[in-house]
């Protein structure tokens, strides 16, 4: 344990030279400030703004390409609470639960110190995310380990079960985009057997479906889909957009006044995030309600302006980014979509997903882990200064948004190869994208079978082999035995939440 | 409606369905022929359709074509699996199974059924009304339309000419002036060829109009 935490040390302080180059700060910088303002503008979202990030990482050092999208991952919930404060309308899910007392504040004329207190406890809560994803890797490093070809199947199939059911009440098609992931991961060339599968003659098959144009498809241009086919202009009410931003410096000091609060949301939001599929929306609620629930006798009555109201729920959705990377980083388990599209990128740079990334590249992880360090501060000093020019973002018509951003995506597609079989790709995965938004089968559960549909195959082929056939070897060593029962108590989630929900329902009517 | 009593012809169709699965299995062991597979497979398909369509609510047909759209693809995917043989073929005939199992699953819960409301219990799998409604199937065809057409445009005639003729097309549609719809088609192609061309030097695709004009 000693040799793992000198080495994480040797490995911080060798990814910190990275940001002695002029060129890493500034891709950093860019990917904020890409991040803020997807965050900001609703119906976009990160996963958005890394899916169209990609195509531009592909000429660059790893090193760079990762500080470009560490800098968008950790400043999208920053953004997003601009246009939850002022604007009633949460750039994000995870900001749903700021609007409940950041709109309130806004309406009274306190805008300012709404803005400075969420963008404080945003970076707050994401540097305390991150210094927990800091000292769980040396641990993280010893214990994937002990994971063997059966356990790392059995893994992918839990993290696929626990994202499925995280979905809410959609769980079986959850499960049923899973196994199409799965579907489409084993088109083209198979690592194990040598052949070609389910190509039907056509070249740009032959390499398997590419997960760039297939990414970008399936979360940048089919949110443009579904944008156009609502149709209108984003944001709902623009009359707080009136109201004056000032007294800023209050809010940052609202922080560290209620620092409590902060690090409560903090913890939340890393354990809640560190859980495949759980995300930030549930970690910004569970904050809001915990903090609620803890804060029996407030000054102002929460949803009415209360600043904790804020605070709780901006500490928590920054904190999960780090708590999200250790499953991630660690296993090859997304604990979000925006993770899933993340680990996506990391494998066109040649960093596969799974326990060898830990072992063998923990000069790009800690290159990661400083990028969204800094990008918090970044982030939150930017939203500082610039709130106004942010929230009129969000009045940008999606007639206006929609055909730029679909040129701008279709380019991306086409910028990996070369190749216009790419755009296809990305068209046919838009279609796909935009048919599982309207039906209702969430993207996320497609996109990790898609993402690690070849890991888990190759898993499964070696575990069988290592046991001449034997469907025993999964069910042998505390490991394995302990995620096939993860596996099963995640499937019974639902079932148990419609019991409770029928007991509450039944006790709330006596 | 949770309980209603099966239509014949639900009956029906799900005795074929079972009938087509026995048949189906039969023929699957040894060395199949994926012709004589095609049979029992595609009629099972149609078995489902005709079993779950009159159990189904009509505010619920266009997610229950979905569903057996997928559950056609997950066929498919079995049928042709059965192609390959050895380990090739393993772990993907397990992942098609567990698909066809939980396809059929998500068609059931969309019947009026007991058995139904059951699956929706366990797993969950309600629809979220709000969401679903609010979509106009005519929006949709123009908008995947105007995809299409934009892709194919790029195709003929490069990103650079057709982005921001896709752009100042798409505005004008969304009610904009020209002259905002014009300064929305220059702002895309200044924004991609500096982004791309310039700053990232990428040689973006010309369009086969061009290529063709600069072979002849």
């Amino acid at each position: 344990m000693f040799e793992a935490i000198i080495e994480s040390a040797n490995a911080l302080s060798t990814a910190s030279l990275h940001f002695l180059h002029f060129n890493a700060l500034a891709y950093l910088v860019m990917g904020t400030c890409i991040g803020l303002l997807f965050g900001a503008i609703p119906g976009l979202g990160g996963t958005t703004a890394l899916a169209l990030i990609i195509p531009l990482t592909f000429g660059m050092e790893e090193a760079n390409a990762i500080m470009l999208m560490g800098g968008s991952m950790a400043a999208t919930s920053t953004g997003g609470s601009v246009s939850a404060i002022l604007l009633n309308t949460p750039g994000i899910a995870p900001n749903a639960a700021t609007t409940f007392d950041g709109f309130p504040l806004a309406q009274q004329g306190r805008a300012g110190e709404a803005i400075g207190a969420g963008a404080t406890a945003s970076a707050m809560g994401g540097l305390i995310g991150v210094f927990t994803l800091l000292a769980v890797i040396p641990i993280a490093k010893a214990i994937v380990l002990l994971f063997g070809p059966p356990e790392l199947f059995l893994l992918a199939i839990f993290g696929l079960c626990a994202i499925g059911v995280s979905t809410g009440d959609r769980v079986l098609q959850a499960l049923i985009a899973a196994v199409f992931g799965f579907v489409c991961a084993f088109v083209g060339f198979d690592y194990v057997s040598g052949i070609i599968r389910y190509t039907y003659g056509v070249d740009a098959l032959y390499d398997g479906i590419k997960l760039v144009p297939a990414l970008i498809g399936l979360f940048a241009i089919s949110q443009m889909i579904d944008l156009a086919v609502k149709g209108g202009s984003i944001a709902g009410d623009t009359s707080a957009l009136d109201t004056k931003i000032q007294r800023v410096s209050d809010g940052v000091k609202a922080v560290f006044r209620n620092w409590t609060t902060m690090l409560g949301g903090s913890a939340i939001g890393t354990f809640i995030g560190a859980v495949p599929g759980v995300g930030g929306t549930v970690a910004a609620f569970l904050s809001y309600s915990t903090q609620v629930q803890r804060d029996s006798n407030p000054d102002v009555p929460y949803g009415r302006g209360n600043i904790k109201g804020v605070i709780a729920p901006e500490s928590a959705n920054n904190a999960k980014d780090g708590g999200s990377l250790i499953p991630t980083l660690a296993f090859g388990i997304p604990g979000s979509a925006e993770t899933a599209v993340f680990l996506g990128a990391m494998i066109l740079h040649g960093l596969e997903p799974g326990p060898t990334l830990l072992q063998e590249h923990t000069d790009e992880i800690y290159t990661l882990i400083l990028s969204l360090t800094i990008a918090c501060v970044v982030a939150t000093l930017i939203v500082l200064v610039l709130a106004r020019p942010m929230a009129y973002l969000t009045l940008v018509d999606a007639h206006v948004l929609a055909p730029i951003v679909t040129v701008v995506a279709l380019i991306g597609a086409y910028a990996l190869n070369g190749e216009f079989g790419d755009v296809v790709v990305a068209l046919a995965f838009s279609i796909i994208g935009y048919l599982m938004i309207r039906f209702q089968y969430p993207r996320i559960t497609f996109t990790i079978a898609l993402v690690l549909g070849e890991v888990t195959e190759r898993s499964f082929f070696q575990a069988m082999g290592v046991s001449d056939g034997s469907w025993a070897i999964f069910a042998e060593g505390v490991p394995a035995v302990s995620l096939i029962a993860l596996i099963v108590i995640s499937l019974m989630i639902p079932s148990f939440r419609g019991w409770l929900r029928k007991r509450k329902g039944s006790e709330g009517a006596a | 409606m949770s309980g209603r009593a099966m239509p014949a012809t639900s009956l029906v169709g799900w005795a074929i369905f079972a009938a087509c699965c026995v048949a189906f299995g039969f023929l699957s062991g040894g060395k199949p022929s994926l012709w004589v597979l095609a049979v029992p497979a595609a009629l099972g398909w149609l078995a489902v359709l005709i079993a779950a369509r009159p159990m189904v609510a009509a505010d619920r047909r266009a997610a229950l074509n979905f569903a057996l759209g997928v559950l056609a693809l997950m066929i498919f995917f079995v049928h042709q699996t059965y192609g390959y043989t050895g380990k090739v073929r393993n772990f993907p005939l397990i992942v098609g199974y567990v698909g066809i199992v939980f396809c059929l699953l998500d068609i059931i819960s969309l019947t009026g059924h007991a058995v139904g409301g059951a699956i929706t219990k366990f797993f969950g799998s309600q629809i979220d009304e709000a969401e679903a409604g609010g979509r106009s199937v005519r929006r949709e065809f123009i908008v995947f339309g105007a995809m299409i057409g934009c892709v194919l445009g790029i195709w003929l005639f490069g990103f650079l000419v057709f982005s921001p003729v896709f752009v100042i097309a798409w505005m004008m549609v969304g009610g904009k002036t020209l002259k905002q719809s014009v300064y929305g088609g220059l702002f895309t192609l200044v924004f991609i060829y500096l982004l791309f061309e310039l700053a990232f030097k990428y040689e973006l695709f010309r369009g086969v109009l061009f290529l063709w004009l600069m072979d002849s």
